[in-house]
């Protein structure tokens, strides 16, 4: 995923970063830290450490400074509202495991497929026959 | 948290912007990126092949020419390989595509058979062996069930298939295709419906199948225990849920959190979910599998497709301490972006609940799609694999197949906000009801790791009979069934003095009478024991604990 880069990107962040460019819109990102080991992960502490690292880095290459950033210390990983530039070198950093889009095309939300109100009370009991894959409902 | 140096912008020069995109690639290839990604992962991609321009030359004629198959087939007027041979110009490239048994079309014309051959089982009562097997091939060859490997649309000079690595190699370097992207997701749009007032008493439906009422007689509720809920938000006013929410949280859209938030559900979809998790009685009504359990509930949804938000929600339920995150989200096929993630949250001793999407056999939702998860798919009342319940298989040793099982997500009764309740259908649904079980067995075995009880909740599961093992995976697991595989003991047996219920709505246990609840359970549900006669046993699938 990503070719030439070593983390694992969403291809949706390619090309909003590659459109932004184009455009000088800043880009919304969230990334996320190699872990040591595949059993071992970050403490908060080093999740806070090592970001600032990197961002100070990037900073120095890019003379240019991210607009946002949020640190997420529990999962190793941070979220990032920065020029294109700024982004694509985040990329590219050894530190960096994997990095989505902030802003995705498509709703997260699994959407239930179907739904109606019910009123409870105490009553008898509910019928016999459930309603089934796409079946019957009790009116 | 050290302060990390206030961020300002700078203007950035074209030449600098030039440079930078220099390494960029073309849009063109990124479509050929989520191919890789869905080849890596699973083997196959399905794929939209551009063909190029002028390579169909009469395509009204073409289409004249193809006539549609009769009812009851699943060939419509412009798809098959033999079809595809009346257009000399493409003769060939229907050898770049195949049909693996993985695949959607595969997985629903397999549906369509099994199905088919199930009612024949259901209808056949009387007769010698060999008399009923007749029965089952006449059924069997009834059912139409090849299915195209490629798909021609002359009109849009398009093809749709599903492509392995080698094939996919060979359509990008034929020269009668332009480009070869992923084939568009499409998802299902069912009606949304609201139907007059319906009465409902007892337990629900979902928690009768997964028998969590033994565990509430034992005294197991879920006290204690604090599950992560991140959904649309959650109405702790509803008195569903009096009580059951005790932190709250929101972010904006980098993830920051939102100073002073009070408890709001956007939308109905999270109160649901909370309620199937921990409702707490309403009349004489039980929906919540962990009725005594405590939510930290959080809106990650808002709008729907911000990922920052999310991340913060997980990052704040870990810092709460949680034990279980059950989450009703996710990005559709498959993407390893959240992998990592994943793998975090179990080594913070966090068990990972997801679902794994409503879009159909051969589809799933990532992260509920990996190993790592535990990902739930829906079932319906009558043991059968609900049709929208997502099902993939991937390639990988550990754990290929998804969902790792399936619980009640048809018709599943709970809460909504205004005080109101509703019934809701899908694989949110489902998930919940595993969350809440995973939260019983932590009560009753607080040390026990996200392994354990993950592996308690699958050797539980019982495959019934009908259901096949690509689409529920383990099956529907029991509740008393898991308890007794973490702890290796029998559910207790308490006292007859009635123990007096630490929290509003939980569950009134007394030892030496029969449960009213009991007695307004529904007619049709089954006991432990003689659902264990009844149902199949198939070889467990494995999976790294």
């Amino acid at each position: 995923m990503g070719r030439g880069y070593d983390a694992t990107i969403d291809p949706q962040l390619l090309r909003q970063v590659e459109q932004a460019g184009l455009s000088r819109r800043s880009v919304g990102a969230t990334f996320t830290l190699r872990s040591p080991t595949i059993d071992e992960s970050l403490s908060p502490a080093q999740t806070n450490k090592i970001v600032r690292k990197i961002l100070e880095r990037i900073e120095r290459q890019t003379h240019c400074k991210p607009k946002d950033v949020s640190v997420f210390p529990n999962i190793q990983s941070f979220a990032i509202d920065a020029p294109p530039s700024f982004v694509e070198r985040l990329l590219r950093q050894p530190e960096i495991d994997s990095a989505v889009a902030n802003e995705q095309a498509e709703d997260l939300l699994i959407v239930p497929v179907d739904s109606y109100e019910v009123s409870v009370e105490d009553a008898e009991e509910h019928v016999e026959e459930s309603p089934k894959r796409g079946g019957r409902r009790r009116r | 948290m050290p302060d990390i140096p206030e961020p300002v912008a700078t203007p950035i020069s074209e030449a600098a912007i030039a440079d930078d995109l220099g390494t960029f690639m073309p849009s063109a290839a990124l479509g050929s990126e989520v191919v890789n990604v869905e080849l890596d992962a699973t083997g196959y991609a399905q794929v939209l092949v551009v063909l190029a321009a002028g390579v169909v030359r009469d395509s009204s004629a073409l289409v004249e020419s193809i006539a549609p198959r009769g009812r009851g087939t699943r060939r419509t007027a412009i798809q098959s390989e033999s079809q595809l041979g009346l257009v000399p110009e493409l003769a060939g490239l229907e050898r770049y595509f195949t049909l693996p048994a993985a695949s959607q079309d595969s997985a629903l014309a397999n549906e369509g058979l099994y199905s088919a051959l199930q009612g024949v089982r259901k209808k056949v009562r009387t007769g010698t062996p060999s008399e009923r097997r007749k029965m089952l091939q006449d059924a069997a060859a009834a059912v139409e069930t090849e299915v195209p490997k490629v798909r021609l649309y002359p009109n849009l000079n398009v093809m749709l298939g599903t492509v392995d690595r080698s094939g996919f190699l060979g359509l990008q370097s034929d020269l009668r295709v332009q480009e070869v992207q992923a084939a568009p997701q499409i998802s299902l749009i069912r009606p949304t419906e609201v139907a007059p007032a319906e009465k409902r008493s007892g337990l629900t439906w979902g928690l009768e199948r997964i028998s969590v009422a033994a565990l509430w007689d034992a005294g197991i509720t879920g006290s204690g225990v604090l599950i992560g809920h991140l959904d649309t938000g959650v109405d702790a006013s509803h008195p569903a849920l009096a009580g059951a929410v005790t932190a709250f949280a929101e972010f904006d859209f980098l993830g920051k959190p939102v100073a002073n938030a009070r408890p709001r559900d956007s939308g109905a979809h999270g109160t649901h979910t909370a309620g199937i998790i921990a409702g707490r009685k309403v009349g004489n009504t039980w929906f919540g599998v962990a009725p005594a359990a405590s939510l930290a509930s959080a809106i990650v949804i808002e709008g729907g497709n911000i990922v920052a938000r999310v991340l913060a929600g997980m990052d704040w339920a870990v810092g709460l301490r949680v034990r279980v995150l059950n989450m009703s989200l996710g990005l559709r096929g498959y993407t390893p972006a959240f992998l990592t993630l994943s793998r975090l949250l179990r080594g913070r001793g966090v068990l990972p609940v997801f679902a794994v999407g409503n879009e159909g056999p051969g589809t799933s939702r990532s992260p509920g799609n990996y190993a790592e998860a535990l990902s739930v798919g829906a079932c319906d009342s009558g043991d059968a694999v609900a049709d929208f319940s997502g099902s993939q298989r991937f390639a990988r040793p550990n754990d290929p197949w998804v969902p790792d099982l399936v619980a009640p997500g048809v018709a599943v009764m709970s809460c909504v906000p205004g005080g109101r309740y509703a019934m809701m259908s899908g694989s949110s649904m489902a998930t919940p009801h595993v969350a809440g079980l995973a939260a019983l067995l932590i009560q009753a075995a607080p040390s026990a790791t996200p392994g354990q009880i993950e592996k308690a909740i699958f050797d539980s599961c019982t495959l019934p009979i009908g259901m096949h093992p690509d689409r529920g995976n383990r099956g529907i697991p029991d509740a008393v069934k898991a308890f007794v595989l973490l702890t290796g003991s029998p559910l207790p047996n308490l006292s007859k003095t009635a123990h007096a219920t630490p929290q509003q709505g939980a569950r009134p246990v007394s030892g030496g009478q029969k449960s009213t609840l009991r007695k307004n359970s529904r007619k049709h549900s089954r006991k432990v024991t003689s659902r264990s006669l009844r149902t199949k046993r198939v070889p467990k699938r494995t999976k790294r604990s």
